[in-house]
């Protein structure tokens, strides 16, 4: 018996473990205003290089699909824009999620930040695949399990905003609306398996599949540098937002006098 | 260069998604940015003037203290 019990540290000391200093930081809204001045332009700047890149790939050098012609050239645009309205949905759940848990104020903007992105990813998806519809399916909508459950994600952003604006207090808001972001999580799946469990004029998977990509090299390479370059827009304007958001809500602090007055 | 625009018959659909997502990206990218600088702009306004004053008060007070010792 002779192991040693050591007492719980007691709360904010030093001795609290590298494990959770990050955790710390990403809590305080002075270091990730810092962080997001730094790096959303650095995230900017690869976009736009891989923008230019992508756009030339896939414009320019792709060759024309034996079946579509030139229309299957949305793909560049369609398939990454679909891509983030989940992926963007996904960790807008999870920083709401967090700051749920953790009252985490930075988590709860974040979530908020991603919101209106998400949306406009979603709106994108849906236009550009009903611009690709309808030269290719000869109409710009149809109500199959794609396109509806998209839809849905449309509202699913919409709402969150909608909820997250309507309460005065911002800790209630924060937590109503967190709720509805992770119910809304269930939607993803549904989103991503639709083309498998119900029958669809949607395409199903041509990249991501176990064995391997079903598309020309000249057509893969434009759609995975297109989808780099929407990953880092995404993470340089989500950090514009959060920035200005920040600074929006802290302005009586003293980090944001000190900021504003030199 | 004329055949590029044209997009084997399918322009409109074609350039009409780019369009789209060009503009949208770009608006919500440089709205915050925007924002920010104005934003930045208005706090150092407002809280200037509290803090001006401050300092006129501070010397003032000083100034009282300096005339009463001499």
């Amino acid at each position: 018996m002779n192991q040693v019990i050591t007492p719980p540290a007691p709360k904010n000391s030093a001795s609290k473990g590298r494990k959770w200093r990050w955790f710390h930081r990403f809590g305080s809204p002075a270091w990730v205003y810092r962080f997001a001045s730094n790096w959303a332009p650095r995230f900017g700047v690869v976009a736009g290089v891989l923008f230019l890149i992508g756009l030339y790939q896939g414009l320019v050098v792709a060759p024309p699909d034996y079946q579509m012609g030139d229309s299957y050239r949305i793909i560049f645009v369609h398939v990454p824009s679909a891509w983030l309205s989940m992926f963007s949905y996904f960790v807008m759940a999870v920083a709401a999620a967090i700051g749920l848990v953790w009252r985490m104020k930075v988590a709860n903007i974040t979530a908020r930040s991603i919101a209106p992105l998400g949306a406009l990813f979603t709106f994108c998806a849906l236009v550009t695949g009903s611009l690709w519809g309808k030269p290719t399916w000869g109409t710009y909508w149809v109500w199959d399990a794609r396109l509806t459950s998209e839809l849905i994600l449309l509202f699913l952003f919409i709402g969150f905003i909608a909820l997250h604006d309507a309460f005065e207090d911002r800790r209630t808001a924060a937590r109503a609306s967190a709720i509805l972001a992770i119910v809304g999580v269930v939607n993803l799946p549904i989103i991503h398996f639709s083309v498998e469990w119900w029958n669809t004029l949607h395409q199903g998977s041509t990249v991501t599949r176990l064995d391997g990509p079903t598309i020309d090299s000249r057509m893969l390479s434009p759609l995975l540098i297109m989808f780099l370059a929407f990953n880092f827009y995404f993470a340089a304007a989500v950090l514009n937002r959060l920035r200005v958001s920040l600074l929006d809500l802290e302005r009586k602090t003293n980090w944001v006098k000190e900021l504003v007055h030199g | 260069m004329a055949e590029f625009f044209h997009m084997g018959g399918h322009a409109y659909f074609i350039w009409m998604s780019y369009a789209i997502v060009c503009i949208t990206f770009v608006y919500a990218f440089f709205s915050p940015i925007y924002r920010h600088r104005k934003l930045l702009r208005d706090l150092s306004k407002t809280n200037h003037g509290g803090k001006t004053k401050k300092v006129i008060a501070t010397l003032k007070s000083a100034d009282d203290e300096f005339s009463q010792s001499s």
